[in-house]
């Protein structure tokens, strides 16, 4: 389904809450929507609803009952519509800074229908690991575009500087309720950056059954990819050239145009997804998926590069990175939620595995503590765990042969993600409901267990990233 | 006080609404009539009450209007209201006459009627019944229109040192008892012969969530309220609160305590009984049809806000139904609630 998409945005940095159609759908498990969504369908028109989210917040004030507001979800879905607003801002230290604004929109046409579309814009700036390993003396690259070259100072991780990036995603969804035990939905997505373009299809299909308590749920989303890269692809384990090599502008990019492609390249993915959900008690319930991805068509990055050094540890060289054209991932989630008399407890975890040997682990607890009926604090933590691909090389050493493939892209190597996350949210007036989330994101890239000849010994190779994500949010 | 037909009593809301009535603004004093209408009628054995009042944004606009003009105003208004009132009063009414067990006429009797043999129902019993299966399962069991036979078992009405019914009563009422056992399909339904339908504990929210939606097709531009006996539903943001005085059923002499309702329904599950002692055992009364047996520690009374007049009776009674853990189910679902225990 689309929220297993693998998608470079700030959400995928495990820092932002992606507002997945299955979690919201998980957390309007409460009788009240539940009773909301029976009633509408003999009550007919809307009744009371059009401002029933107000409804909660004035009475409590007034009555001064103890009351506790279990999800933000409090509006059903039938609660006409619901617009949720975010800005995200996400800074690394010293490398990547992205913002993004979000544009949820939920509305039920009547009882059986309800349509939702998201705008998503987001802005990324700053520079990020090109992949090549720290040296003692200052190293040059030739820019993507074969203009000009970015340097890297001695002692210090190559950073490309020219990552800046524009990206509009739009998606819709329309979901369908057959009768309260069968529910489909069809969506569409589409996004567009400068030198990627991606287009989607998914649909689904849920039946509930034991009285409810359970619900089986089957998924499948097409994506269909365009990639344009600044300056062409490069072709695989070439070697970068450089200006300064070349008599003339011509001679070097004759040289240049022969480490490149300029064609477009496709990228289509399949994901499959299957999972069932079941209600253990009056306070908990548990989820369990399986989901099955295939990826194939151009797989690399076209911007991360391989360092080929000597035995001292010197670069000779640098070669554009190749990864396999395919990819199967599958992956494994279990999930269970409870409710609590102060809040809502979230445990998650999730296995993935892929024939690029990567395996990941991914630990995810949240604790939604309410204060009272108009406002909450959550806390999150969050670990991944995760090993190196098997064509993940620090570096190629000189003399032997080029492999097949190989990327010194971090992403694909050994690391450990740790998130802390505080989110505090509160009801405003006419039902609106602000949010604001500050998260820590730490990044540790491991040495898999790779000898570190000469100078490369000399510094940390592994430097690890930190990050904060600032998110506000507004419902309306 | 005016009296139209059907005993739908009619009454000014200036009079109940005093402080509003003390007028300062003189330029106000034009739409002292306005102030809105009460209208009264008993239904569903309890007493029953609309209550309009113009909204200030409407009834400025009307009088700027009308200047000069306002007796003519006031009275078109008041025949509107009352024409309002009367069709909202014969909807809960039709609701009545077509569900109420106890009448030999209703639609509902000669469901129960036909019991053992498949029937044909029409499109408001379907959805009735599908809302009642929802709770069913809901209250995995615990709320049951078909509780009827092992409910009466319980002689709570005949003072608190009755007997209870033996075991053996209980599992041969339980017998006729029995949601899952039902087949509902489109516009029929398989009841099975032996057993009946009670639809007490929704038909009158029902009632008054359809009342709400007459009379806000009729007067959009007024402020709402319906209250069909405690269970009450207000059109939406209303603006001015409606004040509605909750009582404790066990402290009928002190003042009641005051809610405010803008928008949504508010209603209440209680019941005048209490226990029932049988040898110095106490029995709670509220019954679990699931078991047969009353449920431990159930509420006196539970009062729910929620969008819909059927939605907050069914927290209400789900609550009630959880005995001990009421507060903690109404907790749970974020609902604004008032609990009364004994």
């Amino acid at each position: 389904m689309s929220d297993m998409k693998d998608r470079p945005t700030p959400n995928q940095l495990g820092t932002v809450e992606s507002a997945s159609l299955k979690s919201d759908s998980l957390e309007s498990e409460s009788v009240m929507a539940s009773l909301l969504m029976a009633s509408s369908l003999f009550l007919g028109v809307g009744a009371a609803l059009s401002c029933g989210s107000a409804l909660a917040g004035e009475q409590a004030a007034e009555t001064r009952d103890n009351t506790a507001e279990q999800e933000e979800q409090a509006s059903d879905p039938l609660a006409g519509a619901t617009i949720d607003a975010a800005l995200v801002y996400y800074q690394e230290q010293d490398r990547v800074t992205a913002a993004e604004g979000i544009v949820n929109y939920r509305q039920a046409l009547n009882d059986a229908n309800i349509i939702r579309g998201k705008i998503a814009l987001d802005a990324l700036t700053g520079a990020s690991a090109n992949g090549a390993v720290i040296q003692a003396s200052p190293q040059s690259f030739t820019r993507p575009s074969g203009t000009g070259v970015y340097q890297a100072r001695a002692g210090e991780l190559p950073l490309d500087d020219t990552f800046k990036d524009t990206r509009l995603q739009l998606s819709a969804n329309w979901q369908h309720l057959f009768s309260a035990k069968w529910q489909t939905s069809l969506g569409g997505y589409l996004s567009r950056e400068y030198d990627y373009t991606s287009l989607g299809v998914n649909a689904g299909l849920e039946h509930s059954f034991n009285q409810s308590n359970t619900q089986v749920f089957a998924g499948a989303a097409y994506y269909f990819d365009i990639v344009n890269p600044v300056g062409g692809r490069p072709v695989g384990m070439s070697e970068m050239v450089f200006r300064k090599d070349f008599a003339s502008e011509a001679e070097f990019r004759q040289a240049f145009d022969a480490t490149r492609y300029y064609d477009t390249a496709l990228k289509r993915t399949l994901d499959l997804n299957v999972g069932i959900t079941q209600t253990l008690n009056r306070r908990w319930q548990a989820q369990l998926s399986y989901g099955l991805s295939a990826v194939n068509g151009y797989l690399n990055d076209a911007y991360k590069v391989v360092s080929r050094v000597d035995s001292r540890g010197q670069a000779l060289g640098y070669h554009y990175e190749q990864r396999p054209d395919e990819r199967l991932k599958h992956n494994l989630y279990l999930m269970t939620k409870g409710a609590l008399d102060s809040g809502t407890l979230t445990f998650s975890y999730r296995y993935s595995n892929d024939d690029w040997s990567l395996q990941a682990h991914t630990l995810d607890a949240r604790y939604r503590y309410n204060l009272s009926g108009a406002a909450y604090w959550q806390w999150q933590f969050r670990v991944y765990l995760q090993d190196a691909a098997e064509f993940y090389h620090l570096y190629l050493t000189e003399g032997e042969p080029l492999p097949e493939f190989a990327s010194a892209d971090h992403r694909l190597g050994k690391m450990q993600t740790y998130t802390i996350g505080v989110k505090y949210g509160q009801k405003l007036e006419q039902g609106m409901l602000a949010s604001v989330r500050l998260a820590y994101y730490q990044q540790r890239p491991q040495n898999p267990g790779v000898e570190l000849p000469g100078e490369l010994a000399s510094f940390d190779q592994f430097p690890r990233i930190d990050a904060i994500v600032l998110q506000f949010g507004m419902r309306f | 006080m005016i009296s139209t037909g059907e005993g739908l009593k009619f009454s000014s809301l200036a009079d109940l609404d005093n402080q509003q009535a003390v007028i300062s603004d003189e330029s106000q004093y034009g739409h002292y009539n306005l102030k809105g209408l009460k209208g009264e009628f008993m239904a569903m054995a309890s007493r029953c009450e609309f209550l309009a009042r113009p909204k200030q944004a409407a009834s400025k606009a009307q009088g700027d209007k009308t200047q000069g003009d306002k007796v003519q105003g006031d009275k078109t208004g008041g025949e509107r209201i009352t024409q309002a009132f009367e069709r909202a009063m014969a909807e809960v009414k039709r609701i009545e006459a077509k569900y109420n067990r106890f009448s030999e006429n209703s639609v509902l009797t000669q469901i129960n009627r036909s019991a053992g043999d498949w029937q044909a129902i029409d499109d408001e019993t379907l959805g009735l019944l599908k809302f009642a299966e929802h709770c069913y399962r809901l209250s995995q069991g615990k709320f049951d229109i078909t509780a009827e036979p092992v409910l009466a078992l319980w002689p709570f009405g005949d003072g608190e040192s009755a007997t209870p019914p033996s075991d053996c009563q209980i599992e041969t009422a339980l017998e006729c008892v029995g949601f899952e056992r039902l087949i509902i399909e489109e516009l029929r339904l398989f009841l099975p012969y032996g057993m009946g339908i009670d639809l007490g504990g929704i038909a009158k929210e029902y009632a008054a969530d359809r009342a709400i939606e007459v009379l806000r097709r009729e007067l959009p531009e007024y402020d709402l309220l319906v209250n069909l006996g405690g269970d009450m539903i207000a059109s939406p943001c209303c603006e001015c609160p409606w004040q509605i005085g909750i009582e404790d059923p066990h402290k009928l002499d002190t003042p009641a305590r005051v809610v405010t309702l803008k928008s949504g329904a508010l209603a209440t599950s209680g019941h005048s009984r209490r226990y029932l002692l049988h040898q110095g055992k106490r029995y709670g009364h509220i019954i679990d049809p699931s078991t047969g047996y009353p449920i431990k520690g159930a509420p006196l009374s539970v009062s729910v806000f929620a969008p819909q007049c059927v939605v907050a009776g069914m927290l209400a009674t789900l609550a009630m139904l959880q005995g001990e853990g009421a507060e903690t189910f109404l907790v749970g679902q974020g609902t604004v609630h008032h609990i009364i225990r004994g």
